[in-house]
């Protein structure tokens, strides 16, 4: 599936969930600090488990950096 | 004697009068063994895209729970941009603090006034502490407030550049006119600059570079701690007014003189 990682498409495997995808791209989904969004709304971690991703899905992952 | 002189911002309690970014340190040793030379309570973070390549670097692994966070918004250029990010934020840190960062351009990041007051605007009616990076503005500052900011932050001089207070007279006019903390942000150099700001009557300085960048980090946030301390008390303690011509402070009666 597609999806649009950061700003810049790429092809992944499929994956069904926010969580999926998470370890798809070896990301512990049960740090703390990680705020994720689909197609520009912030998804809740309560729901990574049941939101479900679609081809061409817009997605960020954020955490805190260091900063003035 | 001596009476608690708690600074109050938002729901929260500090003794430290000093905020301080957590960028541009030399390492991140420096930076936490800064923030504790400080006497910080409360620090800032950027937003940022995860970097799938160095998951190893996280700030917050060296913060933990040592400090209160406040993430901001910089970089964004639009109002739309910032509350984005402060969505995000709010997400991966628990808080709904957010240093409105809204800058119009890459040469000056002054704020975009038209876009700092139209976030904070919809920042406030979604719940957030809201504390906008701001220009020495009267007028803009006297609106943040009217929307409902819990403090101003208005700029010293550009971020970074260290110039030290530009404008001492707006600054005075602003803590004239609002009754919400005025946090000075932004273009403190040295320790007499944040002194000079607090005495001006500043409730808190929040700075970064100041110190990430001087030659030695550690020693200038013990400055700076003593600076804003310094400040605080000689504005409590209240100046004496300044004179044209001198005043004897030694009696004018007995003077010695020759027969």
């Amino acid at each position: 599936m597609r999806i649009r990682l950061a700003g810049e498409l790429r092809e992944f495997d499929e994956a069904h969930s926010i969580n999926a995808f998470l370890s798809l791209i070896n990301i512990d989904a049960t740090k703390n600090g990680i705020a994720i969004a689909r197609n520009g709304v912030v998804i809740p971690k309560a729901k990574w488990q049941t939101e479900p991703l679609a081809d061409g899905d817009s997605i960020e992952i954020v955490r805190a950096s260091q900063g003035g | 004697m001596t009476m608690a002189d708690l600074f109050r911002l938002g729901d929260k309690e500090f003794t430290s009068r000093l905020i301080l970014g957590t960028a541009r340190y030399p390492n991140p040793q420096v930076m936490m063994d800064s923030l504790r030379a400080s006497g910080t309570e409360l620090v800032t973070v950027a937003i940022r895209r995860f970097n799938l390549k160095e998951k190893s670097n996280d700030v917050l692994d060296w913060i933990k729970n040592e400090f209160a966070l406040l993430p901001n918004t910089a970089g964004c250029y639009t109002a739309k941009e910032a509350i984005f990010t402060a969505e995000l934020a709010r997400e991966a840190l628990e808080t709904n603090w957010i240093k409105l960062e809204v800058i119009g351009d890459d040469e000056t990041l002054m704020p975009d006034v038209v876009e700092l007051l139209k976030g904070a605007e919809e920042l406030v009616r979604l719940g957030f502490t809201v504390l906008p990076y701001c220009n020495d503005d009267p007028i803009t500052c006297r609106k943040l407030a009217d929307i409902g900011c819990a403090a101003v932050m208005p700029l010293a001089a550009p971020i970074g550049s260290g110039a030290g207070i530009r404008n001492p007279f707006n600054i005075q006019i602003i803590r004239e006119l609002v009754t919400i903390p005025v946090i000075i942000d932004a273009g403190i150099g040295t320790a007499s600059d944040a002194a000079l700001a607090m005495e001006l009557g500043a409730d808190a300085i929040l700075l970064n570079t100041a110190i990430s960048r001087a030659e030695h980090p550690v020693m200038m946030a013990n400055a700076m701690r003593h600076g804003v301390e310094a400040g605080r008390l000689a504005y409590l303690a209240g100046r004496i007014p300044e004179t044209l011509f001198a005043e004897r402070s030694s009696p004018s009666e007995g003077i010695v003189r020759l027969a």
